[in-house]
């Protein structure tokens, strides 16, 4: 029971507002929320996937009292049922009070909630949550049924990640960004920050855990840029070495031929201490197909940074980022030689993937990522190998692109502008940047998200804000078909 | 990490089609087998085969490739005799287990998931050589 006392649910910004979108405060009105638990920091997050709101016609409500009705209910198990959501969060109005608290009929239709929905699931879980008169305040609590026990606790925080930032909202608080700074805290150095941001915006960046994925030379650059903007709480993700071709991109490097051979991480995370004393910047040496520490790293973070130089990881980026509802900016530059070996094209490119907002699509929806190459990165060693033998694949590498230290500059430069407007909510991200450098032409792309899609889209299939509900593969409806792998080992 | 919602509803749709004692899967999802898996009566030597489809490591970010049919399988020639199932390789993967590769994709560019890739494998068997000459390049 313990590790359900720490219970964060994270909202997308549209989702509040679904959710809260009451009709009118002369009556009660109701919404439900579907979610996924997953583990973070030693307590537990609840990421919210779906919205359901009866309409008029399937609920009973009056001013005091407001119930769903049986053929609304049969549609929320359905939909709990095919997404396998193991959270259900129900939201009420009390429209005849600003401070509301919990009556005994939400007692009791709590705790109807909670029996019901075991047969559906019987490790679902109830959130209920009740609002006062013009949304000013709230409370909520969480029901944790034990050996057919049930009891009430209080939710720690609910986390709302959008366009406008990461708002958080303790149990009947306003925001605690918006109570006490502390001014003391702002020191000298960042104190030009401050008069651009304000000291909230400054305390923001200090506050917002950022895990850049990718630490070469646009990955050493954003980690540069961020620690001096402010940001205090970086990891650093890389398996790579560097070595003497990174040299002369590699941000940090003061003594080439002591940084030659060390993690590129490591070293990152080291230099970037030395800057910041107060920065809490942390390396992890391991590659982004190490699903425990990519999935660990992922979750831990507030936003994803992704530097990466190939399709593949970026896919598997987005997809981290899409199960935890984390937004994640997909930072890039390209240099494309014509025949003639001379520089045909220098792009820039920054896009944003915001889980749960329509406005940002995953970067396959918005068309940024090349599905033959991913394919081909992505594809296990053992068929790539067989692939090989057959003559489907011929050489083994592909030479590594055309890098220069002032493209990586350029969109390191325009990536840590957008993300210290939208970390201290000064204004809402652009989707795409496309700077074309050898024309000077900015472009604002925006891509489509398709409802289809298994990484942003609202299907029973799609990993969106599934938490770590697919980490445990075992599912008691499909054992009949299961075997043992006898037999089936190489 | 594969997508194992989207696999467990695949797994559910097959077990429809096919019987639930005829898609057999370890708890890892790492493949996935069509017992009696139906052949078009008369134009193979068997009437049925066992087809194991391995689940890439990231499915569903990437298509499925990797399929592997009964070692014994061979189609019918019009005049008699048998011939071997174009792009069927030996010697690799889970030969000694008794089952031969079949070097067979979907079309380029899609990724329509296990049902999808059944699908495609149920039109290679309807017609192999058809299917790999329209499929070919």
């Amino acid at each position: 029971m313990n590790n359900i006392q720490k219970l964060k649910v994270s909202f997308s910004e549209s989702q509040l507002g679904q959710a809260t979108n009451w009709a009118d405060w002369e009556l009660e009105d109701l919404s439900y929320c579907l979610g996924f638990g997953c583990g973070h920091n030693g307590g537990s997050t609840v990421v919210i996937r779906d919205v359901l709101k009866p309409n008029n016609s399937e609920m009973a409500r009056s001013r005091y009292f407001v119930d769903p009705y049986p053929e609304f209910l049969c549609r929320l198990y359905d939909k709990m049922q095919a997404t396998g959501a193991d959270f259900l969060i129900q939201s009420h109005t009390h429209p005849f009070c600003d401070k509301p608290a919990f009556s005994g009929t939400d007692d009791v239709s709590a705790l109807r909630l909670n029996h019901d929905l075991r047969q559906v699931n019987p490790r679902a879980k109830v959130v209920q949550v009740v609002y006062g008169r013009g949304n000013s305040h709230f409370k909520a609590r969480i029901l944790s049924g034990q050996n057919g026990q049930a009891d009430f606790e209080c939710l720690e925080d609910i986390e709302v990640i959008g366009p406008k930032g990461i708002q958080h909202y303790g149990d009947n608080q306003q925001p605690p960004d918006q109570k006490g700074i502390d001014k003391a805290g702002i020191p000298l150095g960042e104190e030009r920050n401050a008069r651009a941001f304000g000291d909230i915006g400054v305390e923001a960046l200090h506050n917002l855990k950022v895990l850049i994925l990718g630490t070469g030379g646009l990955g050493s650059a954003m980690a540069y840029l961020l620690s001096r903007l402010g940001f205090r709480m970086i990891t650093v993700y890389d398996q790579d070495r560097i070595d003497e071709t990174n040299i002369n991109r590699f941000y940090f490097v003061s003594k080439p031929k002591t940084a030659i051979g060390k993690f590129k991480a490591s070293f990152v995370a080291k230099s970037m201490r030395v800057f910041n004393r107060l920065g809490k910047y942390r390396p992890i040496n391991a590659s982004i197909f190490n699903e425990h520490e990519a999935s660990k790293a992922v979750k831990n973070a507030d936003l994803v940074i992704t530097t990466l130089d190939s399709d593949g990881p970026r896919l598997v980026a987005c997809s981290l980022a899409a199960r935890y509802g984390k937004p994640l900016v997909n930072v890039s530059n390209a240099i494309y030689l014509g025949k003639d070996k001379n520089i045909k094209g220098a792009y820039v490119s920054c896009q944003w993937f915001i889980p749960r907002e329509e406005k940002y699509p995953c970067l396959r929806c918005q068309g940024a990522l090349n599905d033959k190459a991913i394919e081909k990165e992505l594809m296990s060693e053992r068929l790539k190998e067989m692939r090989r033998k057959v003559g489907y694949v011929v050489g083994t590498n592909e030479s590594p692109n055309a890098q220069v230290i002032p493209i990586n500059s350029a969109a390191a430069g325009i990536a840590a502008w957008e993300i210290a407007l939208w970390a201290t909510g000064t204004r809402a991200p652009t989707p795409w940047i496309h700077y074309d450098l050898m024309n000077n032409a900015f472009q604002v792309l925006q891509g489509v998200g398709d409802q289809n899609c298994t990484i942003c889209g609202i299907t029973p299939a799609s990993c969106l804000a599934t938490g770590d509900a697919d980490l445990d593969a075992e599912d008691d409806t499909l054992d009949e078909g299961r075997t043992r792998a006898v037999g089936l080992t190489e | 990490m594969k997508n194992v919602r989207r696999l467990k509803l695949e797994i559910c749709g097959l077990q429809n089609r096919y019987g639930k004692a005829n898609v057999v899967f370890p708890s890892d999802f790492e493949w996935v087998k069509l017992v009696r898996f139906p052949l078009k009566p008369g134009q193979y030597n068997l009437a049925n085969c066992t087809a194991l489809i391995m689940i890439p490591p990231r499915y569903d970010l990437v298509s499925i490739r990797e399929c592997y049919v009964d070692r014994d399988l061979q189609m019918r020639r019009s005049f008699g005799g048998l011939q071997e199932l174009p792009h069927a390789h030996s010697g690799f993967g889970y030969d000694l287990d008794g089952y031969r590769w079949l070097c067979f994709e979907e079309p380029q560019g899609k990724n329509t998931g296990l049902i999808g890739f059944i699908d495609t494998l149920r039109a290679y068997f309807t017609d192999p050589h058809g299917y790999v000459k329209a499929n070919e390049g």
